[in-house]
């Protein structure tokens, strides 16, 4: 209803990551295939403060932020995983994989940053072993990591899904010493789409992920490897669209998990953002088409706000790019926007509740 | 007790079933079309108030929110727009309820069309009073030693593990009609009609309600938006009429290795058609192992700055 706000300096070429800071719901991270991560206070005045800007070698594919707000990590097409310091602007280079890096994830609890590199492998920085690290080798490609609380979730190329258990990841990263670690994953997984995986998204309960194909479809599963959990998994379809009478099926670029709700955003190259509820099944809301693809997702810690990356020329890597379309947009959520359905009960009972202190 | 006929509504109570303008979905009335639009439409997301109209929550978050609305939620594309004060049925443009009629008006027939296809029934108000239906089986007058010879002939075929073809092709030629899986065969095949029901009869449809746009042609054969949407089968189990008359079984030995012949040459294909029709998309990127990152990253512009 009331418009997302966009912000006013955004990048010139596309934006490969958006990232709210874990304590101070206002502060956003974005990187930049134009070779930059730009550091935002999103309310300090209208359209957002761009606090700073931090140069790279290369196109910066991810961005994240490490044990504070003052601290953060990115990776990109100069193979190199680098920490920065959002303060002074001081960047250490962490280390340097043998291709372009394309995610790094960083766990506050385990203290572990996590890299994933198009080199097939995974770099594991325990933050107490300095400058160590140590590399896990995977089957294919990473195409996009998530991490729960006690989880990492790796989608790969050939369909190929890993799910590794953090406690085992920090134990073997505490010793590291730059050298390759075969660290066996918790579980091997199948996609349960057709189709490459483009994204994937752990629930914040720790229970399961989803996880997105480039044919607009996106699959909800449990960690749980029971039979039970496991039939319980679902696939649906969406980011489509009837064009005389053609079905035209956009890649689903973005995945993110409301933190409070538990309810998930899908960004898709059709430029839709929906919010769906991944237990009730059900699309909460879809918002108005933005100007060009989604590529990116992210909500702030509280809940209370999505931020949005938006990019067009994506998804078939055409050149040419058309001005002004590359753009963060920021949406504040109203109190029961992303809620599931089971809003109505609570508040229900809430009711009961309040008349029964009254009647006492 | 026979069984209860399901009541279809007809064109009629489906043109007076009011609609919402925004999201183009029908309801049984209109009290229930407003209450969906102040649900969906005019729903303010602060706070949840219901307002009667587009232009009522645009003030509404003006003056209590100082928001200013864009658009109406959960609209159609292109319906999004504030412009229109919309309530119920009220200020939907003639035009747009046109463009809704005959939308309905098509989609009527098409289903129509798609029933009398699937049940064998002759279509609403076609053969009410006039000739009778062609797909009634036709009168077949045999003697005693006639069905004999035919009952002597079935046990020899037995006996030679002469596979019988469904009796119905054999009996009697069964319109096009009554073949479920195949569909009407296109107009390109008219052999395939029995001579009375050559293109459906135009006069069955009341003239006032048929549409000048260009719903008719739905009457007349292949459902319009999927042309050719189930090719026709020659061959299997549905011989063109007039192919086996009934009671002349003697041909029938010879052409069964034919008919099974073709069967199995039309098979295959088919299997493929199929397949690639249900695929009627077009995905917007697809690789099989390069992700969208990696081909951007070969871009010049990008390329000269990965690191070698």
């Amino acid at each position: 209803m009331s418009s997302p706000f966009e912000l006013a300096q955004n990048p010139t070429e596309p934006i490969s990551a958006v990232k709210f800071a874990t304590s101070n719901p206002t502060r956003l991270l974005v990187s930049s295939w134009d070779r930059h991560v730009y550091l935002y206070d999103t309310h300090a005045e209208p359209g957002g403060k761009l606090l700073q800007k931090f140069e790279h070698r290369a196109p910066v594919l991810d961005v994240c932020f490490g044990r504070d707000d003052n601290e953060a990590f990115s990776c990109g097409l100069d193979f190199e995983v680098r920490k920065i310091n959002l303060e002074t602007g001081e960047q250490t280079v962490m280390s340097t994989h043998a291709m372009g890096v394309r995610n790094v994830r960083f766990s506050v609890e385990h203290n572990l940053l996590i890299s994933a590199s198009w080199d097939s492998t995974l770099r594991l920085h325990h933050l107490s072993n300095h400058a160590n690290f140590c590399a896990v080798r995977l089957p294919s490609k990473p195409f996009s990591i998530s991490a729960s609380p006690t989880k990492l979730v790796v989608a790969m190329a050939n369909r190929a899904v890993n799910i590794y258990e953090l406690d085992k990841l920090a134990e073997v990263a505490r010793t590291g010493n730059q050298e390759v670690v075969a660290v066996e994953p918790w579980q091997q997984r199948e996609s349960s789409m057709k189709y490459m995986t483009r994204a994937v998204s752990c629930m914040p309960n720790d229970a399961g992920y989803s996880s997105s194909s480039i044919e607009g479809r996106v699959a909800v599963e449990w960690f749980d490897p029971s039979d039970e959990s496991q039939s319980r998994k679902y696939a649906f379809k969406c980011h489509r669209q009837q064009v005389d009478g053609q079905d035209v099926v956009y890649p689903v670029h973005a995945l993110a998990y409301h933190p409070v709700h538990g309810t998930f955003a899908t960004g898709g190259g059709d430029g839709v953002v929906a919010l769906w509820d991944a237990v009730a099944k059900r699309r909460i809301r879809q918002y108005q088409k933005f100007p060009a693809s989604v590529q990116t997702i992210d909500f702030s810690s509280d809940g209370k706000y999505i931020a949005i990356g938006v990019s067009p020329g994506f998804e078939d890597g055409v050149d040419d790019v058309p001005d002004g379309v590359t753009k963060v947009f920021i949406r504040e959520l109203g109190p029961t926007e992303a809620s599931g359905k089971k809003q109505k009960e609570s508040k229900e009972s809430d009711r009961h509740q309040l008349g029964g202190v009254k009647a006492s | 007790m026979t069984k209860k006929r399901k009541r279809y509504p007809d064109l009629i109570q489906k043109l007076e079933r009011p609609w919402c303008y925004y999201c183009e979905r029908d309801f049984d009335d209109l009290k229930i079309l407003i209450s969906h639009q102040k649900a969906k439409h005019f729903k303010c997301d602060r706070c949840g108030r219901r307002l009667n109209t587009a232009g009522g929550l645009s003030v509404h978050m003006n003056q209590v929110h100082k928001e200013t609305l864009t658009h109406v939620e959960n609209a159609n594309p292109g319906r999004q727009g504030l412009e229109l004060e919309i309530f119920g049925m009220e200020g939907v443009p003639a035009e747009i309820i046109d463009q809704h009629n005959q939308q309905v008006t098509q989609a009527h027939f098409a289903e129509e069309q798609e029933r009398a296809r699937l049940t064998g029934n002759p279509m609403r108000g076609l053969y009410g009073n006039g000739p009778a239906a062609p797909n009634k089986r036709p009168k077949i007058n045999e003697s005693l030693d006639e069905i004999e010879e035919r009952a002597g002939k079935f046990r020899t075929d037995r006996k030679n593990g002469v596979v019988m073809p469904p009796a119905d092709a054999v009996q009697n030629p069964t319109p096009p009609v009554a073949q479920p899986p195949y569909g009407a065969p296109p107009l390109g095949a008219p052999s395939a009609f029995p001579p009375g029901a050559a293109g459906y009869p135009p006069q069955g449809i009341p003239p006032s309600l048929s549409p000048a746009n260009g719903a008719m042609p739905v009457i007349s054969g292949s459902i319009p938006g999927q042309p050719g949407a189930l090719p026709p089968r020659p061959g299997f189990g549905a011989p063109p009429p007039g192919a086996f008359p009934p009671g002349q079984n003697g041909d029938l030995s010879n052409s069964i290795d034919d008919l099974i012949g073709e069967v199995t040459k039309e098979a295959a294909p088919k299997e493929e058609k199929k397949s690639k029709k249900d695929k009627n998309q077009r995905l917007i990127f697809y690789a099989e192992t390069t992700s969208p990152e990696e081909k951007m990253a070969l871009l010049p512009r990008f390329a000269e700055f990965m690191r070698t």
